[in-house]
């Protein structure tokens, strides 16, 4: 019994380590009751983390938020709205700077 | 004469340069950021595009070339081909903070980059509506030129030739008739392959004049800016001095022989 308890531990500790991190952040998020959503940014779907705002997305991309306009679904949203504008799966969000142009 | 007073005013903005100077399609911002210096130029345009969220870490961007102290950006709706597509984009500029400005581009197709005039003149009501200082790209035709000044645009700017393909000023007479036309500043946007075409366009009338490809893309862009700040103040200045009429036949300068 004690052996195969040993065993059966063995094995998951085996399988934990062989996962890539992004697993283990979705098991942790799973465990502490997060959930992700996917969204498709500037064309390519991206994974967050729910519950994240419009600033948080900006400022996880590095972006400074003085620079970019965000348009979520076709809407602009105002500078004053991104605090508190969440994102929801399936959303599509376009950021957007200022390039050389004529 | 006081050159110093004569001013540009487009809304509530004002400028003493003529020149409005692109910031598209220069082999490195450096360079660009060099051209624009040489050019004297205060409002430069840009263009609305999507982040490469690809692209490393702290990779420099158009911004921080441009010092928005020195330069008044005005953005533009190229790549536009609807008047919907243009007026999302005149709101997200607006959201970026340059002001409520815009030059409106809504072309036609990709072949001539030739604006399309309905959709053009509807964007600028629609614009108008919701505030914005339109700045409406347009063909060379004087009764569209009216009518987009009627719909409430800030400024006129008739194209000399096609976007980026160097012909200058094709229609001089159609370019002269929409000036003397106009209660709007009238600034010649697009087709400059030289500096003669920009002195061209000014001693023809016209409040100012934008380019981009003219010096972007000529062998040495800074020295060609510099040449195009210089044939923006001679047309200017031929324009204000009155040039003489065109007459068939001799007119002596020297004195006749009287001994």
């Amino acid at each position: 019994m004690a052996q195969t308890a040993l065993d059966f531990l063995r094995a998951s500790a085996n399988l934990f380590s062989r996962m890539p991190t992004s697993v283990w952040i979705g098991f942790l998020s799973l465990a502490v009751g997060f959930r992700m959503i996917t969204i498709c940014l500037n064309g390519e779907n991206r994974t967050l983390p729910a519950a994240c705002t419009v600033a948080q997305l900006i400022a996880d991309l590095g972006l400074g938020a003085r620079r970019v306009a965000v348009v979520r679904n076709g809407e602009v949203v105002p500078r004053e709205a991104q605090n508190s504008t969440l994102l929801v799966e399936g959303d599509c969000v376009d950021v957007i700077h200022m390039v050389g142009g004529g | 004469m006081n050159n110093q007073e004569d001013l540009l005013k487009i809304g509530n903005r004002t400028f003493r340069s003529r020149l409005f100077v692109g910031t598209g399609k220069y082999a490195t911002f450096g360079l660009m950021a060099e051209a624009l210096e040489a050019s004297g130029c205060e409002v430069v345009t840009v263009a609305l595009r999507r982040v490469n969220l690809n692209a490393p870490k702290g990779e420099k961007t158009l911004l921080d070339y441009i010092d928005p102290k020195r330069y008044t950006i005005l953005p533009n709706t190229a790549g536009c081909y609807t008047k919907d597509d243009a007026i999302k984009i005149a709101r997200i500029a607006r959201e970026l903070g340059i002001g409520d400005w815009v030059k409106l581009e809504v072309l036609a197709d990709e072949k001539t980059l030739f604006p399309d005039p309905v959709e053009t003149l509807e964007a600028t009501i629609a614009l108008v509506k919701e505030g914005f200082e339109v700045l409406a790209y347009t063909s060379d035709d004087p009764v569209l030129a009216r009518r987009l000044e009627d719909a409430g645009a800030t400024c006129v700017m008739p194209l000399g030739s096609p976007i980026g393909s160097g012909q200058g000023i094709i229609n001089r007479n159609n370019i002269r008739l929409i000036v003397e036309n106009a209660k709007v500043p009238i600034i010649v946007d697009a087709g400059v392959g030289t500096a003669s075409d920009v002195t061209i366009a000014m001693e023809l009338g016209a409040d100012g004049v934008l380019l981009n490809t003219g010096i972007a893309c000529a062998k040495d862009p800074v020295k060609m800016a510099h040449a195009m700040r210089h044939a923006i103040e001679a047309g200017r200045l031929a324009y204000r001095a009155g040039r003489i009429p065109i007459k068939r036949y001799a007119a002596a300068s020297s004195p006749m022989l009287d001994f």
